[in-house]
């Protein structure tokens, strides 16, 4: 990802920066929410006997990791204890 | 498979009787005969599971190895550490505790205490086992070499080896000392030339010796020899003494004899001189008589020899006169002869002298004449040479003249021939530095054109051209300079036109106010709210001042507005963050046609003014 992300910095111009993070994060959210909602659908089909809640925990799960690698995308300064960093 | 029947089945106990066949039918379970739900409240209930006991000891045993592990993490881990501290009480006392046992010496005393005994133990156990496996077998084993008695071992080979290492210094020694002595034979050999040279000394000598014994020999028999002649006048002289008469005993008188003659009187003396000794001697009388005699005998000698004198003067003068006679008419004779004789001779000497002096002169003339010819001819030859540099002279300097003329007129027609030459060069310098500039200002049109086109034109081949231009240029230092200070890459792409930067400067603009509303280091979020707000914003035109991000895109439109890139380009400089980021590339776009335009600027100079330094 790191290797990809560094050959399209070369051909950007810098004033599209934030349009290609917002892309990103758009098409993070539809995939990884996506892939959620399926293995949630999947889960709830084969394991958990039609329930409803696998699938909207798994697709959460799965727009919560894609919120976070927006984060990530946005904010690369950001880092997982930065919390007590700062208090410290 | 089981367990999910069994699963399934314990998760279907809610299920009617006739539903509950039904699934397990569809799960094809040897159980579903078997079971219902009532059959499985008959039986009675096994307990699944484990006992609390075991379910305690499990817990608690995993509950100290996470407490085990947390603590040993956190004295690895500094912020753990920090972390658990912060949060649990009392956890940082335990902690100091801990540390206080862990680097505690007798702590480790004690460790290392246990650690010996174990090993102790264990030797003794080894030993124990051997000795019953022996017991039991009735073998006998050794014991193993224990380590540190092997290491003493070999401490003890090792100290043997040294006192081998140091044995054989001794003996070097010893050789070294050998050494010494036999040098001292060495020079043995010295005295054998000593021998030689006391033979030499030795041989000497005994030559001296001969020699010497020769000449004690030589003066030895001179000694005899004269002690021989020493003894024979002695002799004779005794035999003399015996020979002389002795004198009587009266002393003997002589008369002395007085005559005119030395001889008379020196015998006269020594006659005298006899008689004393005799008389001092004493003679006999015989010896008296004797000498009376020779006495008288000595007198009629002496009158004798007066007479003979006598005798002898008269005869002589006779003689003399005679003889004068004689040699008074010879000496006559020969006068007249020798005069006739001389006369003859003065005559022949006059005649001689006069010959001599007329072939003298005739000599001298000839000299002189040879000697005045020679002059003549070196007069002449003089004259000849005189009149020959007269005549080179001459000639050169009437060559001279000519020459002069025409030397004149050739070194006149150099010199113009110079001076057309070096208008000839003047002038093809001059048609070529014409040519030149007008290849540099075709140069620079071009490359205006191309950077004042509408649009991007790569403008490479122009620079190239122009780069070419420099090289073959004189004093185009400056011209060299900043053609180099143009990168390939810009010429080969080309630069932006002002109307596509300024569309190019609307789409960032948008983007950087998107922008503007993000705070330091915001996420998602803050992205989000920032692109919702920022389309609320007021849009700003013209020259306003502020430092806030509309006041300083208006200002920067404004400028572009105006064609002041320069300008323009600083102002959007003044952005910061994100803005900054966005905005970065129009940036070193516009920069770069700043760039360009400028080196275009010095290169139209640098044409200004070499065309104005040709005319």
């Amino acid at each position: 990802m790191s290797a990809t992300n560094n050959t399209k910095a070369a051909a950007i111009p810098s004033e599209e920066i934030l349009s290609r993070k917002w892309d990103e994060c758009l098409s993070n959210v539809i995939v990884k929410s996506g892939i959620g909602l399926s293995v949630g659908i999947v889960a709830s089909a084969l394991v958990f006997k039609k329930r409803s809640w696998p699938i909207s925990v798994s697709t959460g799960l799965g727009l919560g990791y894609a919120l976070s690698q927006c984060e990530r995308n946005f904010n690369p300064t950001l880092v997982p204890v930065a919390k007590y960093q700062d208090k410290k | 498979m089981m367990n999910v029947n069994r699963l399934a089945l314990a998760g279907s106990k809610h299920l009617r009787p006739s539903q509950y066949r039904v699934m397990a039918q569809r799960f094809n379970s040897t159980d579903a005969q078997k079971l219902t739900a009532a059959e499985a409240a008959a039986r009675p209930v096994v307990k699944s599971g484990l006992r609390f006991r075991t379910k305690a000891f499990i817990t608690l045993t995993l509950i100290g190895a996470g407490v085990a592990g947390v603590v040993k993490h956190s004295f690895d881990d500094e912020k753990f550490r920090e972390l658990l501290e912060d949060n649990i009480p009392h956890y940082a006392h335990s902690l100091d505790k801990l540390e206080q046992l862990r680097d505690n010496e007798d702590v480790e005393k004690v460790i290392a205490g246990a650690t010996l005994v174990g090993g102790k133990i264990v030797d003794l156990s080894k030993t124990g086992y051997r000795t019953a496996s022996d017991l039991i077998n009735g073998t006998t084993t050794p014991a193993p070499e224990k380590p540190a008695a092997s290491a003493s071992s070999s401490a003890a080979q090792l100290a043997k080896k040294v006192q081998e290492l140091e044995q054989p210094k001794p003996a070097v020694a010893a050789s070294r000392a050998e050494f010494v002595p036999s040098e001292t034979p060495a020079p043995a050999f010295l005295p054998g030339a000593a021998p030689g040279k006391s033979a030499s000394h030795v041989e000497k000598p005994k030559v001296a010796e001969k020699v010497s014994k020769k000449v004690e020999e030589v003066k030895e028999e001179v000694k005899e020899k004269v002690a021989e002649i020493k003894e024979n006048i002695q002799e004779k002289i005794a035999e003399k003494k015996e020979e002389a008469p002795a004198p009587p005993k009266k002393l003997i008188k002589i008369a002395p004899i007085e005559s005119e003659e030395p001889v008379m009187s020196s015998l006269n003396a020594t006659l005298a001189q006899l008689v004393h000794i005799l008389n001092e001697n004493g003679i006999p009388e015989q010896g008296h008589e004797v000498f009376e005699k020779a006495s008288e005998e000595l007198k009629h000698l002496s009158e004798r020899v007066e007479a003979l004198k006598v005798e002898g003067e008269a005869q002589a003068a006779t003689v003399m006169a005679e003889l004068t006679e004689k040699y008074k008419r010879i000496v006559d004779e020969k006068e007249e002869h020798h005069e006739g004789h001389i006369s003859q001779l003065k005559r022949e000497l006059a005649d001689a002298f006069e010959q001599e002096k007329k072939d003298a002169i005739e000599r001298e003339l000839k000299i002189q004449q040879e000697i005045l010819r020679e002059e003549q001819k070196q007069e002449l030859i003089k004259y000849a040479m005189d009149m020959q540099r007269r005549w080179v002279r001459e000639v050169k300097v009437r060559v001279e003249n000519e020459r002069g003329g025409r030397l004149a007129r050739l070194d006149q027609i150099n010199l113009r021939l110079k001076t057309l030459e070096r208008q000839g060069v003047d002038n093809a310098d001059f048609l070529d530095q014409s040519s030149r500039t007008h290849q540099l200002w075709c140069g620079v049109k071009a490359l205006e054109k191309a950077y004042e086109a509408g649009e991007r034109r790569p403008f490479d081949r122009e620079l190239a051209r122009l780069k070419r231009l420099a090289e073959t240029e004189k004093d185009a230092e400056v011209l060299k300079v900043v053609l180099a200070a143009v990168p390939e890459s810009v010429a080969a792409h080309g630069v932006d036109s002002v109307p596509e930067l300024m569309d190019r400067f609307e789409y960032v603009a948008d983007k950087v106010r998107q922008a503007s509303l993000v705070p330091e280091n915001g996420g998602v979020l803050a992205h989000g709210m920032s692109v919702v707000l920022s389309k609320l914003m007021f849009k700003k035109h013209g020259l306003v001042p502020g430092n806030d991000v509309e006041a300083i895109l208006a200002r920067t439109e404004y400028y572009l507005v105006e064609n002041d890139l320069e300008q323009a380009v600083r102002e959007l400089n003044q952005l910061k963050g994100w803005g900054k980021r966005l905005a970065k590339d129009w940036i070193v776009a516009a920069r770069r046609r700043v760039e360009v335009g400028q080196a275009i600027d010095v290169i139209n100079t640098h044409a200004n003014l070499v065309s104005l330094t040709l005319a």
